[in-house]
């Protein structure tokens, strides 16, 4: 063969596409009303399980921060039949893994563990979703240990951004405008009654709840086991006169308001010494459920979502600014937030900063272009057979499903959407939903330094770091 | 017990040296594509530190026939994902693809191996110096408990011992390097002779290789440095430091040297920290966590390094305990076992957890094609895919009591305490011994 014949000048073209699908999942509904969603898989010899339930931080009472995300960490510390110890025993000696915990949207209750042992993993879920009884010890030392990591995260230059924004953002009036975890304060003032209500109100009930399961079985069996377990979940949650639930839409979820338009602030948690700045551009965004989402999120992947993106062309590779910027267009019940992310040496943050505005400017004052959003979409389209690869992947995708009300052949939709997004869609919703002159500006790092280089961003206030 | 899973694999050699693994799997319509260079920081010499790691991000900004700007924009647009890393032991690239887009991956890692050089610069090297100097000030320098871990190596394999340096580099060596010395480093180590080529996932085998023959074949081979001497650590003794830093919460990390990656004792080491500290029923969450309540985390783990394994164990205290406790607690739970070996349960779940791992590791298609290139790279035997997990099955609880009593026994380890700033007891000096 004649190697020298090669021509390397420019690059291979690939190949005839081999289309992917995205396997359907099976859907059953069980007498108490709750949902299995079962997608077959031989991957691996293993079972992807996960029960989602309503009971996510959008059900905090306002003046009750982290009561969703302690509530669903309890979970695996006690039943009526088991302690703590055991359940940890029973599942890891099996060489499975528990993972419990709440987002804004669901709390979950997730195991792995190999396939022979999936009835094992079913009956302890069912347990811990029926009969958790949050022992008070196990209660105040799970309490102390995430007042600890409070305490931890004030040295955090990227979580005192995040949790200052959002405090921006939405104020003390929403529950996003809250850290999911909570303060030392509000986590000092739960009783264990608090978190019982919560479980019998949010999670552990049947309604609004989906158990996802991912591996080689066979989907009436499945089904059948299943119902035996979780048969005797309630329902509904029982009759109560708590003002939370009162704001409740009729799917379970809380109604939560699209806050007041800010005018351009700037707010500087100072942190002396800092070589390096954290820093936040964003206001609030949209529901998943707004018809402009998913031109919104291939706009934000354009914009700060991959390497090539413009955000990080421009910070990263052009100016050696920062190691790495991400745009976020958040998909929850409510209107979260919609930011850029970043981290950057101290002395550039306002050259940053204005750079972040300039792309955010650019993407609406003129349509992308063909070339652009054909390599944007490209990505997706070519991405989206990832998480296909673990089981644990494609439960993901399923639990998205079930927290947003999707059809089941959401995702064989989803590529042929990407395709019918043209230039004019993306600058509409940038028109629409970015806001350059209500963002508020957030920059975690010594305030002598931030503050002339930042007050052209808007009003600026400088917060002391309580550490 | 489900019985390990059948993965077809083949390896060859090039005329060049370059060794290439394939393995096959039409499941789903993606490629990873896996470059192990056997070069790592134990390859620099002391104050020319972070050329590993440096070039590893050189090698992102295009070579002769690849724009500047353009490797991960060639990728992006297909639907490619794409990274690097670099270790003490060796540098990988790796990419998932499309399969039907296959031969771009080959294009650009053989015109990064092969003309690489022609198209380096001064003001490339400044650009990609500068994101280093970020990337260290992130990871290490700005983050609490950051210099811990550079402490530990240094303790551990002190003097010029090629593992004692940080993998990025002190921030002075990252400052002064020159282009001359990085090109050198590239053409000493970065060679088809000194590389493993792993393609997993949706190719048909023969093809693919005429693929990768077409592609890699012209590269020549070449003449390598010598390689480091084989650094069995002397022994130092026990080394003992304080850190103050930026942290609310006290940090005790234990660190000792163990056989290499590879040998029989480096997986006793390994099952010893699963059982010790893999799950809430382990013994260092079980107590320290939860019984005892003086630490906020527990973690116990080991490093797959060529030379010397590393065993650690590290704890970070609750409000108001002190780091002896810590420690004290942590070597408690160490005796213990040296003194009576794990209980049937514990054994059970430790090896029930290591299989289950195995087991969950092979269902990506690019950690699969890591896998085989380590393996490859280390050992030359890719047929340990999905087999690695059997050299577990053979060790009792008797080797991991005489393990943990020699961990013990050999009086080489290393204690780095982190404290909050002021609290080390000493003054204001940042650090003691």
């Amino acid at each position: 063969m004649n190697s020298f014949a090669l021509d390397r000048s420019t690059p291979p073209t690939g190949q005839a596409v081999h289309p992917v699908t995205f396997p359907r999942p099976r859907r059953f509904r069980l007498a108490n009303g709750m949902t299995l969603l079962a997608s077959r898989s031989r991957r691996a010899p293993l079972a992807a399980v996960e029960l989602i339930t309503p009971g996510g931080s959008q059900h905090n009472p306002l003046h009750r921060p982290g009561l969703a995300t302690l509530t669903a960490a309890l979970l695996d510390e006690g039943t009526e039949q088991h302690s703590g110890r055991q359940i940890a025993e029973q599942v890891e000696r099996l060489g499975g893994g528990l993972d419990c915990g709440a987002l804004w949207d669901l709390a979950s209750l997730a195991i792995d563990l190999p396939a022979a042992e999936l009835l094992n993993g079913l009956d302890l879920l069912a347990e811990m979703a029926t009969c958790a009884n949050f022992p008070q010890a196990e209660f105040e030392r799970v309490r102390r240990q995430r007042q600890a990591e409070i305490l931890q995260r004030r040295n955090l230059p990227g979580a005192l951004a995040d949790q200052h924004l959002v405090a921006a953002i939405y104020g003390t009036n929403s529950p996003y405008g809250y850290p999911p975890i909570g303060t030392v304060e509000s986590l000092g003032a739960l009783r264990r009654d608090d978190l019982v209500r919560f479980y019998r109100h949010h999670i552990g009930v049947a309604t609004g709840t989906t158990l996802i399961v991912v591996g080689d079985f066979e989907p009436e069996w499945l089904f059948t086991e299943v119902e035996r377990r979780f048969a005797a979940l309630p329902e509904r949650p029982p009759e109560s006169s708590d003002s939370a639930a009162a704001q409740e839409g009729a799917n379970g979820h809380r109604r939560i308001a699209t806050p007041a338009a800010l005018a351009p602030t700037v707010v500087i948690v100072d942190r002396p010494g800092g070589a390096q700045t954290a820093l936040r551009v964003g206001h609030h965004g949209v529901p998943r459920s707004h018809p402009d989402y998913l031109a919104l999120s291939v706009m934000s992947t354009l914009l700060g979502g991959k390497f090539t993106s413009r955000l990080n062309l421009n910070l990263r590779e052009r100016h050696g600014f920062t190691y790495g910027v991400h745009s976020i267009v958040t998909g929850r019940h409510g209107p979260g937030p919609i930011f850029v992310t970043t981290d950057v040496a101290t002395d550039v943050a306002g050259a940053a900063t204005g750079e972040i505005f300039t792309e955010i400017h650019r993407i609406r004052d003129q349509a992308v272009t063909c070339q652009e959003l054909e390599e944007t979409r490209n990505y997706l389209i070519g991405t989206f057979p990832n998480v296909l690869q673990s089981l644990t992947g494609i439960a993901g995708r399923l639990e998205t499903i079930a927290i947003h009300n999707l059809s089941d052949d959401y995702f064989d939709g989803y590529l042929a959407t990407l395709a019918t997004i043209d230039s004019a869609t993306i600058q509409r919703v940038a028109q629409r939903h970015l806001a350059p002159d209500h963002a508020v500006t957030i920059a975690v790092g010594p305030a002598d330094q931030l503050v002339p280089q930042l007050e052209t961003f808007g009003s600026v206030r400088v917060v002391k770091n309580p550490s | 017990m489900t019985s390990p899973p059948h993965i077809p694999i083949e390896r060859h050699q090039l005329d060049n040296g370059l060794r290439v693994v394939l393995q096959p799997d039409s499941e789903l319509p993606l490629v990873a594509i896996n470059l192990w260079y056997h070069v790592g920081s134990k390859n620099e010499s002391p104050h020319k530190t972070g050329f590993a790691h440096l070039f590893e991000h050189m090698l992102f900004q295009g070579s002769q026939h690849v724009g500047t700007n353009d490797h991960f924009a060639h990728l992006q647009k297909v639907g490619g994902v794409a990274n690097g890393s670099t270790s003490r032991d060796r540098t990988n690239y790796f990419e998932t693809l499309p399969s039907n887009h296959l031969e771009l991956g080959l294009w650009l890692e053989s015109d990064r191996m092969g003309f690489l050089l022609p198209a380096m610069s001064a003001e490339k090297l400044e650009n990609q110096r500068q994101v280093v100097i970020n990337e260290r000030r992130q990871r290490v320098d700005n983050q609490p408990y950051g210099l811990a871990h550079e402490r530990l190596w240094e303790l551990l394999f002190p003097g010029d011992h090629p593992y004692h340096w940080p993998i990025i580099g002190y921030m002075e060596d990252i400052e002064a390097a020159t282009l001359e010395q990085v090109n050198q480093f590239f053409k000493d180590w970065y060679r088809p002779n000194n590389a493993v080529l792993t393609l997993a996932g949706d190719f048909e085998p023969a093809a693919a290789l005429e693929a990768v023959d077409r592609y890699f074949g012209p590269l020549p081979g070449g003449e390598l440095p010598s390689r480091p001497r084989h650094g069995r650590r002397d022994p130092v003794g026990q080394q003992r430091v304080v850190l103050e830093d930026d942290v609310h919460l006290p940090r005790v990390y234990l660190a000792f040297p163990v056989p290499a990656y590879g040998e029989p004792g480096w997986y006793t080491a390994d099952l010893l920290t699963t059982v010790l500290g893999d799950g809430k029923s382990s013994p260092l969450y079980d107590r320290l966590v939860q019984q005892q309540q003086i630490a906020q985390t527990t973690a116990a783990w080991i490093h797959e390094t060529e030379f010397a394994g590393v065993v650690m164990l590290a704890a970070t205290g609750r409000p108001g305990v002190g780091a002896q406790e810590l420690e004290a607690a942590l070597l408690e739970e160490l005796e213990k076992i040296a003194h009576q070996p794990p209980s049937p349960p514990d054994m059970e779940r430790a090896l029930n957890r290591t299989r289950t791992r195995a087991y969950s590791d092979l269902q990506s298609l690019s950690r699969r094609a890591d896998l085989l290139s380590m393996y490859t790279t280390y050992f030359d035997q890719p047929e340990l895919l999905g087999h690695e997990v059997e050299r577990y099955l053979d060790i009792g609880s008797e080797d991991l009591r005489r393990c943990a009593e020699q961990l013990l026994a050999a009086g080489n380890q290393v204690v780095v305490t982190v404290v909050p700033k002021g609290d080390s007891g000493q003054g204001s000096a940042a650090e003691q011994s």
